[in-house]
């Protein structure tokens, strides 16, 4: 299975060429999901599709998936909640579930819903037999913070994980001398540390998905578009992702790059075509070739 | 007659535990039907009540140590009578109702501290009081408890190299049973045989060094102690020294009862024999500042008023816990005075001293640190006791090593606690600097700086060796805080139990800040000025520190005052 | 007559034999307390924004760690009053 991201400033045309790609592997027969994880979707312009649910199957090969990350994350806190209540039920003076309420509304959350539906994704990988995932990204700021949250966490929670190994250390060396206790009754098989690295499990898979994926980032031939593109890129370096192509979209004549480096990077023109006067979406742009992607049978 | 004696003690401690204790219990109010702390806010980790006699003998462990040793020893100058008496009467009518009374108002103040109740009664100005003093009473202590321990170790080389044996078998015993995880009673047994080993290889392998030398090794020791996590070497440690505890309080007090020997020592010399630097030292005031532990501790209301009150599982428990384990020290005390008062002359005069009957008051105390510095005296004249009895058959090497490593472990245990402490009480002084001096606070509160500063200046006023001059400081300290915590237990009588039955508390607390203030006037006035003469910077610093634990306990008086007619204001 | 004599010195040893234990561990329980406070407030702290832990490692957690808040809570009570708590958890003397 491969995958590909299509990263970039907005308005780049990143959404034209993920739907372009998509329509061109699927049409020549192979499994393809379509995924925007853009929270301002569009893709629904593209497929020129009425109201419809989060997914549709536009053709017998090609599906599109454009999550409510809204709905996820509500329905993950009420999840949690609701699990809260269960397992705490029995504390009289805790209200942690007044935290998790207010968090539920807050802003700022779209990075983690976007990742639980990635993890969800992933968990069901196996079970999809797509040969090709493609990702039409959001805006940079909101791209980074999505991808960056995987190696955040995971530096938090192998912290946490040292912390937690000494704590449950010292409650074995008590609870070996004082075992009747009722002190040491509480100190039970530890299900925080359990928990903490199934979350770093789960995380290294996360970091590993991106790892294996393939990143593009759609500019356009106009000076400010390729400063931008050259900081994202760096952006991007820093978090451990390297690209492998830049897409000069909307480039008619050959163009002279004064921050990136043609011969370092691997850029790819895209020429916008003659209209004929329609107003549709160009989505034959021959991109399976000019990105050299490697088909098997 | 050294037994009547005991015997005595004993008796007057039951009685007097038994009425005047339940005049206490009257004044305060003790009900079955109050719910305590440990009950009404139990958490299961703090709050969590305790049995009678498990508490009991915690809160006891927490108290003794080497102070109700030590101060004995110093006191004998003035004869043993003086000094058992007050380790008889100021203990049950002073320190003791001390003790109980922290505990009490602490049950009823929901578990809060000493330092609470006295901020609540009081002023806020009192309670931030408390961590000034009890900086002064940490860096004096490591000056006290340091000057002793080189001392001994530098006398009895063997105690030196057993306690050294003693760590490695706290390593080990620490390796059992916090790492391998064996059974408890077995590492036990294992560990109490280490201990016997190390006090035998002690005797085999004394290690001899010189005083600096001492000093610089026990200043690292502090410093890398409270770093390391506490299953290596503290926790070990310290179960360890429980067992030495016990050896020594059961050999003593058998010891005790059945030695039956003439008092040797005189029981009366003068009211001001030279103790302090060479001064003639008054009986009144300087008794509280001779005999703290074993009579009246201020640190005791802490210890109290700390985890204790929040474990007391019914009112009437405060009473053998607060009022009965004062009463137990005292007991520790009384021993220690019989074995120095019994066979402490002849122990000197084997050493060679020219001490007589007749120049006690004059040459007692400089005979005791030419020959057995500080605890010295203490180590071989309870080594005499033992010898006397059935006992003698245990070497007398080994007794001696024994009462010595007993005196060592202790004060060693007190020098690395005070760096946690420290840490802590440093971060409180230096709060108000948070927002003007943000750089100097966090100079200060920095983990190493907090550590090093107490340490430092402790070991460098213990360098100076000025023993008498080191112990009455760090005992004005410990009874400053002892005077603002009965003061405040009365003002708690006065002003929460709204009785007018005040004298238990208010004429001993009275009298206990006369004499604390009179001490220190008396302390910086005739003592200090000879030690500046000699060791300018150790005279200096203490001087500095009497001065302002004298400006703080004006400012606590104003406040009581001022509290104290509120109170009657509003009745 | 015997038997009560022989269940006050069961109980007498039972009493010393936790004396003991609780002598054993008393610092080792000061440190883990001290440990599972931070842990707590490393915790509690994500949730306005303090500690930095991204919310959803700390959010995983919650369900398991019920008992452990409600006691950092309860010790945030008398987190002004530790001076007598550190003398009496430490053997000063």
């Amino acid at each position: 299975m491969q995958t590909y991201f299509f990263t970039g400033k907005g308005g780049t045309g990143k959404t034209t060429i993920s739907s372009a790609l998509a329509r061109e592997l699927s049409g020549v027969g192979y499994n393809t999901l379509l995924v925007s994880l853009d929270p301002a979707h569009n893709l629904q312009d593209i497929f020129e599709l009425e109201e419809s649910g989060p997914e549709s199957q536009i053709t017998e090969n090609l599906r599109i998936i454009e999550p409510d990350f809204e709905k996820i994350k509500t329905e993950y806190f009420e999840g949690k909640v609701k699990f809260l209540r269960e397992t705490t039920s029995h504390l009289s003076s805790f209200n942690i579930e007044n935290y998790l309420d207010t968090l539920k509304y807050a802003p700022g959350q779209e990075e983690y819903a976007v990742m639980l539906f990635l993890r969800n994704l992933l968990f069901q990988r196996n079970k999809q037999p797509y040969q090709f995932i493609i990702f039409d990204t959001p805006p940079t700021g909101l791209l980074l913070k999505i991808l960056s949250l995987p190696k955040l966490s995971l530096q938090w929670i192998r912290k946490l994980v040292e912390l937690r190994a000494k704590i449950v250390d010292r409650r074995e060396m008590i609870s070996n001398i004082r075992n009747e206790d009722e002190k040491t009754k509480y100190y039970q098989k530890d299900q925080v540390l359990q928990q903490l690295r199934q979350q770093e499990n789960e995380y290294d898979k996360l970091r590993e998905f991106y790892g294996s994926a393939n990143f593009y980032i759609v500019m356009n031939p106009d000076i400010l578009v390729e400063k931008e593109t050259y900081r994202l890129k760096n952006n991007l370096f820093e978090l451990d992702f390297e690209i492998d192509g830049i897409i000069n979209n909307r480039c008619n004549k050959p163009y002279t790059f004064e921050y990136l480096n043609e011969k370092e990077n691997n850029i790819i023109r895209i020429g916008a075509k003659e209209n004929n006067g329609s107003r549709k979406y160009q989505l034959d742009l021959n991109l399976i070739k000019k990105l050299d992607i490697s088909l098997s049978e | 007659m050294s037994t009547l004696i005991l015997l005595a003690g004993i008796a007057i401690y039951v009685i007097l535990y038994f009425t005047y204790g339940k005049k206490l219990e009257n004044t305060v109010g003790v009900s079955e039907e109050n719910e305590t702390p440990a009950h009404e806010y139990y958490d299961g980790v703090d709050y969590i009540p305790a049995k009678k006699s498990v508490l009991f003998g915690h809160h006891f462990a927490s108290i003794a140590g080497a102070a109700p040793i030590i101060g004995p020893v110093l006191a004998m100058a003035w004869g043993w009578v003086p000094a058992i008496l007050w380790v008889w009467l100021g203990n049950i009518f002073m320190g003791a109702v001390h003790d109980y009374l922290a505990v009490m108002a602490s049950v009823r103040y929901k578990g809060k501290s000493i330092q609470f109740v006295a901020s609540d009664l009081i002023s806020e100005r009192t309670g931030k009081m408390f961590y000034w003093l009890v900086f002064f009473l940490l860096v004096l202590v490591i000056a006290a408890f340091g000057a002793v321990v080189t001392g001994m170790f530098i006398n009895n080389p063997s105690v030196a190299s057993s306690y050294f044996f003693i760590i490695l078998s706290a390593l080990l015993l620490g390796i059992m049973l916090y790492r391998l995880k064996w059974n408890f009673y077995l590492s036990t047994v294992i560990g109490i045989g280490l201990l016997v080993l190390s006090m035998v290889a002690g005797i085999y392998f004394p290690i001899n060094l010189s005083w600096n030398t001492w000093i610089v090794i026990l200043f690292l020791y502090i410093i890398i102690a409270a770093s390391i996590p506490v299953n290596v070497l503290l926790q070990p440690r310290d179960y360890l020294n429980s067992w030495l505890l016990y050896a020594g309080l059961l050999i003593g007090g058998v010891a005790a009862i059945f030695s039956l020997h003439e008092l040797t020592a005189p029981a009366f010399t003068s009211f001001a024999p030279i103790i302090s630097n060479g001064k003639s030292t008054p009986f009144w005031p300087s008794i509280v500042l001779i005999i703290a532990c074993g009579s009246l501790s201020g640190f005791h209301s802490l210890v109290g008023s700390g985890t204790t009150s929040k474990q007391i599982d019914k009112e009437s428990d405060v009473l053998p816990i607060g009022y009965g384990t004062m009463l137990s020290e005292g007991f520790l005390s009384t021993v220690v005075i019989i074995s120095i008062a019994g066979f402490g002359f002849g122990v000197l005069t084997k050493a060679g001293s020219g001490l007589s009957i007749q120049n006690w008051a004059q040459k007692y105390t400089s005979s005791m640190m030419e020959h057995y510095p500080k605890a010295d005296m203490f180590t071989h004249s309870y080594a005499a006791m033992v010898k006397s009895t059935f006992l003698r058959f245990i070497p007398h090497k080994v007794i001696t090593v024994l009462a010595g490593m007993w005196v060592a472990s202790f004060a060693l245990t007190t020098l690395d606690t005070t760096n946690r402490l420290a840490r802590y009480t440093i971060a409180e002084m230096a709060s108000p600097l948070k927002k003007n001096m943000r750089q100097l606070y966090d100079f200060l509160t920095n983990k190493w700086v907090a550590s090093l500063i107490p340490a430092a200046l402790g070991m460098w006023l213990a360098w100076s060796k000025n023993f008498t001059v080191l112990w009455p400081s760090f005992s004005t300290a410990n009874q400053l805080i002892a005077s603002i915590a009965l003061l405040t237990g009365t003002i708690w009588l006065k002003k929460k139990i709204k009785t007018d039955k005040l004298n238990i508390s208010l004429i001993p607390a009275i009298i206990l800040w006369i004499t604390v203030t009179a001490a220190i006037v008396w302390f910086s006035i005739v003592v200090l000025p000879a030690t500046i003469a000699e060791s300018p910077v150790t005279g200096i610093s203490v001087l500095i520190i009497e001065i302002v634990m004298f400006v703080l306990n004006i400012l606590f008086i104003i406040d009581f005052i001022k509290s104290y007619k509120e109170a009657d204001r509003n009745e | 007559m015997n038997n009560s004599l022989f269940n006050y010195l069961k109980d007498l040893l039972d009493s010393f034999d936790q004396h003991l234990k609780k002598g054993a561990t008393e610092e080792l329980e000061y440190e883990l307390e001290e440990m599972e406070f931070v842990f707590a407030l490393l915790i509690y702290s994500s949730f306005i924004g303090i500690s930095g832990i991204p919310e959803g490692v700390a959010i995983e957690l919650l369900p398991y760690m019920g008992k452990e808040l409600q006691q950092f809570e309860e010790k945030t009570v008398n987190s002004d009053d530790q001076l007598a708590q550190l003398f009496s958890k430490f053997d000063f003397e």
